[in-house]
């Protein structure tokens, strides 16, 4: 039989091809993944200079000094603008692999980033950023 | 007599329920290299920075093309210019417009690359060698 003849079935499938797939898991599983996509997540530098504020895609929707932080030196609210945006991305991060992990456990995020994610954050207050001022 | 199996498939690669399990191991291992493949590129892709700078060149940044923050640079007397309140503004509104070229940037580059093919056989998929 030459290439051409194969008849190997490659689609388009239906979920009848799948019994053992259950549709009304994956929907969920799809509505948790949009609400991730809209959700927005903070982060913050470790004292707490600046609090940064990221959407579901990683972009940086605000960036909020605490008063303490005119006080500092450029270099230090340079590193912590740095420091508190990645830490938003980590939180996001960790927010998404926490739901995809449950159809795809490779994707579970480290036991220490488990321990630091609090939830996902829907509004944001900017004078957290200056509990410890 | 038993019929010949049509796909030529030597009866040691068949399971017990008469399953190709061979021909569908190297159609999961095409598969699953393609991915991998992928997503390696993707990263690689990802890591490339992108600098952006505020209209005023107060503020100064390089991301990644994946959105990661790499470094901030903020000029000298930009805080008796700006207050708290509006830097703020103004370094979020940098970033922003930096991970969107660097998006965009990263989109239209991966876009060209080279996908990966696969032909069709009677055991399965397999990748296609590279034109």
């Amino acid at each position: 039989m030459s290439q051409s003849d194969a008849q190997f079935p490659v689609g388009p499938y239906t979920p009848e091809d799948f019994p053992e797939v259950d549709v009304a898991e994956v929907e969920e599983l799809e509505a948790e993944l949009a609400s991730l996509k809209t959700a927005t997540y903070t982060g913050r530098d470790p004292d707490h200079l600046v609090a940064a504020v990221v959407d579901g895609t990683g972009t940086v929707a605000r960036v909020a000094f605490a008063a303490t932080a005119a006080t500092r030196s450029l270099e230090t609210l340079e590193r912590a603008v740095v420091a508190a945006v990645a830490d938003a991305q980590r939180r996001m991060d960790v927010a998404w692999r926490t739901v995809a992990a449950r159809q795809l456990p490779e994707l579970a995020p480290p036991d220490a980033d488990l321990a630091a994610y609090g939830g996902i954050e829907m509004a944001y207050d900017p004078q957290e950023g200056d509990r410890r001022g | 007599m038993a019929e010949p199996d049509p796909r030529d498939v030597p009866p040691e690669d068949l399971d017990e329920k008469g399953l190709d399990r061979r021909g569908l191991a190297d159609t999961l291992a095409a598969l699953n290299g393609a991915v991998e493949e992928m997503a390696e590129r993707s990263r690689l892709l990802g890591e490339v920075t992108v600098d952006g700078s505020s209209d005023d060149e107060q503020v100064s940044v390089q991301v990644t093309r994946a959105g990661r923050l790499v470094r901030l640079r903020l000029r000298e007397g930009v805080t008796r210019r700006y207050d708290l309140e509006a830097l703020g503004d103004l370094i979020a509104r940098t970033v922003r417009d930096t991970q969107r070229r660097a998006r965009a940037e990263y989109d239209r580059v991966f876009g060209q690359i080279e996908q990966p093919e696969f032909i069709v056989t009677p055991r399965g998929l397999r990748r296609a060698p590279r034109s």
